[in-house]
């Protein structure tokens, strides 16, 4: 063999190796950032149940007992929920952050978390997506509602919780069980909300797949006004099933008369959301 | 080399060089998914964990337990929303350092004209503006209800260089007498002649408060004369020791289960049964009461009290702070 043909063969066989090399390098990567991924997935689970900063809430105790009076001036005892009792010292939670400005737990399942929102421009509105309630980054987020849309909680008549649904049941992990579990779903009715003037218990009462749209622009624009325009759509839609498909509780009729909270969620495929509906029941 | 195998060369090489040029303009296009940090640093509750001053530094002396006392000048319930400016003045502001290390405590005496900047609440809850005014304000401008003590609770933090307040205890006018009339009143001697309070309140005679006493004492001021503030307080702090004085020698069973029905109406507090059983380790005879450093200044209608910041920092690196190694 020549000079040239050895240099020109030695030529071939590096420039295959090289390139052989980058794919073999670019594969290696590209599996340690998917586990990666997986890792940070675990720690932000840890970050919610094992090694949790997230403030804990005592649980109401005992049955609750309140005065009321009548228009004649006749006073009566009646029974409360202790659930509505409120149990969240937000002088505490302000101290960490002034935009935690409820507390959302379902009873028996992990959520149990400070809700928050962000006053700001439209670009901030998803402030909390990737911010924990510290306002700190982190990949899991907060589960936070949108100011642009939802300023009133206690007026507004349809109000939207967002969270992130991680793996292990973190944030709003769990909530698909309300879509096929009935056990689950027997046990675990109840939402309560609490506030610092007020605390709400909603009941679900539907758990839907639906397509990406924001439900607040759909149904409500920037500030939705009970009996008018868009929340009746909602409304309306929700009666012949046109809000989105799943589980709803027999019987149930939406009416514009009831307010709203939905827990949104994203569901494996990005381009539907899952949401779940539940109805104000009682307030205090 | 003969033209075929060149050819064959030329041809080789370009097919690597394409494969070379292909990947890397797919690099190009390839987008870069961005890691998120997560974050690990845990979010301290106040900042002022350490100070630097004068070469040296500082950290917050963690037996320390702080409880902010207000008085707020409102005979209506404390536990519900109100417009921004009528949630009441809190009055009398004082901050309870009890010290576990000694088991001592200490009062400090807030002025209420210090001048700090008060946060002007919407009735949403935000901050409308920031303005200069008496600390007494702050807790009016919120919107009452555990809004207006997180409120108030921060502008004293904020005005003590961001030490930690650990608990508070709020009461409002009607309080005074229930909480007083609920532990069957307490004695106090008094330093000075107050008959003008009262025709028993020689110099030297120790008084049974009761009654509506309770509400004289602390709430008089001769509003005709300058600094009545300073007198008022004394008188107050004379109370809230004879008050706690009372409580540690008695049972604190019977002390909280008097007032705990008064719980979210008439007080405000997030001390609960152990809060209180811990406040009576502490001994309150003849405790130390600070006032802050400053001056009273009058201006055309109202008091306003200069605080001496210096003085301030040194006077809270002292008492709250040990050097850091």
């Amino acid at each position: 063999m020549n000079k040239w043909k050895v240099t020109y063969y030695a030529g071939i066989i590096v420039a295959v190796l090289a390139v052989l090399g980058i794919i073999g390098y670019e594969i290696l990567e590209s599996r340690r950032q998917a586990e990666l991924n997986q890792l940070r997935m675990v720690s932000i689970n840890s970050d919610y149940t094992n090694n949790s900063p997230l403030p804990t809430v005592p649980y109401p105790q005992g049955t609750v007992e309140t005065v009321v009076v009548d228009e004649n001036g006749e006073s009566s005892t009646v029974v409360v929920d202790e659930g509505l009792v409120n149990p969240v010292d937000f002088t505490q939670l302000w101290d960490t952050n002034y935009d935690i400005y409820a507390w959302l737990r379902i009873p028996g399942t992990p959520i149990d978390y400070p809700m928050l929102h962000r006053l700001g421009s439209f670009e901030e509105t998803d402030y909390y997506l990737r911010r924990d309630y510290r306002g700190e980054v982190s990949a899991g987020g907060s589960i936070y509602t949108q100011a642009y849309y939802n300023q009133n909680f206690n007026e507004d008549p349809i109000t939207v919780i967002y969270g992130h649904h991680l793996m292990g049941g973190a944030l709003f992990g769990c909530l698909d069980s309300y879509d096929h579990d009935e056990g689950f779903r027997d046990a675990n009715r109840n939402v309560y909300v609490y506030m610092p003037y007020h605390s709400y218990r909603y009941r679900v009462v539907a758990c839907l797949y639906r397509s990406n749209a924001n439900l607040m622009y759909q149904y409500g624009g920037m500030y939705v006004e009970a009996g008018q325009g868009d929340f009746e759509n909602f409304v309306t839609d929700f009666n012949n099933g046109a809000v989105g498909s799943g589980w709803v509780e027999e019987g149930f009729e939406a009416s514009i008369d009831d307010h709203y909270l939905i827990l949104s969620t994203c569901c494996g495929d990005t381009s539907r959301r899952m949401i779940v509906v539940t109805v104000r029941e009682e307030m205090l | 080399m003969s033209k075929k195998s060149l050819i064959a060369c030329i041809c080789t090489t370009l097919v690597v060089v394409l494969l070379f040029l292909a990947y890397f303009a797919g690099l190009f296009g390839r987008k870069t998914v961005e890691v998120e940090p997560i974050s690990t640093e845990y979010h301290r509750q106040y900042i002022g964990d350490f100070i630097e001053n004068n070469g040296h530094v500082y950290q917050y002396n963690t037996d320390l337990t702080n409880i902010l006392f207000l008085g707020i000048d409102t005979e209506d319930t404390l536990n519900r929303f109100t417009n921004p400016a009528y949630a009441g003045q809190s009055d009398a502001i004082y901050l309870l350092t009890l010290d576990r290390s000694n088991n001592e405590a200490r009062f400090l005496q807030i002025n209420r004209n210090a001048m700090v900047d008060i946060d002007i609440f919407d009735p949403d809850g935000n901050v409308m503006l920031t303005m200069p005014g008496q600390i007494c304000l702050q807790y009016a401008y919120g919107t009452g209800s555990a809004q207006s003590v997180w409120a108030a609770k921060k502008s004293v933090s904020n005005l003590l260089f961001d030490i930690p307040i650990d608990s508070y205890f709020v009461m409002n006018l009607e309080g005074i007498n229930t909480i007083n009339d609920a532990i069957n009143g307490v004695y106090i001697t008094m330093p000075q002649d107050y008959t003008v309070i009262d025709s028993s309140m020689r110099q030297g005679a120790r008084v049974h408060i009761i009654g509506n006493l309770a509400e004289r004492f602390v709430r008089y001021r001769d509003i005709n004369e300058f600094n009545s503030v300073a007198d008022r307080m004394e008188r107050q702090v004379l109370y809230i020791e004879a008050l706690l004085e009372n409580f540690s020698q008695g049972s604190t069973y019977d002390f909280y289960y008097a007032i705990e029905p008064l719980f979210d109406d008439v007080i405000l507090t997030n001390l609960d049964w152990h809060g209180f059983d811990e406040l009576t380790n502490y001994n309150y005879h003849n405790c130390r009461v600070d006032a802050l450093p400053g001056e009273e200044v009058a201006t055309d209608n109202w008091e306003e009290f200069h605080v001496d910041n210096d003085a301030l920092e040194q006077y809270v690196i002292e008492n709250f702070y040990v050097l850091s190694e």
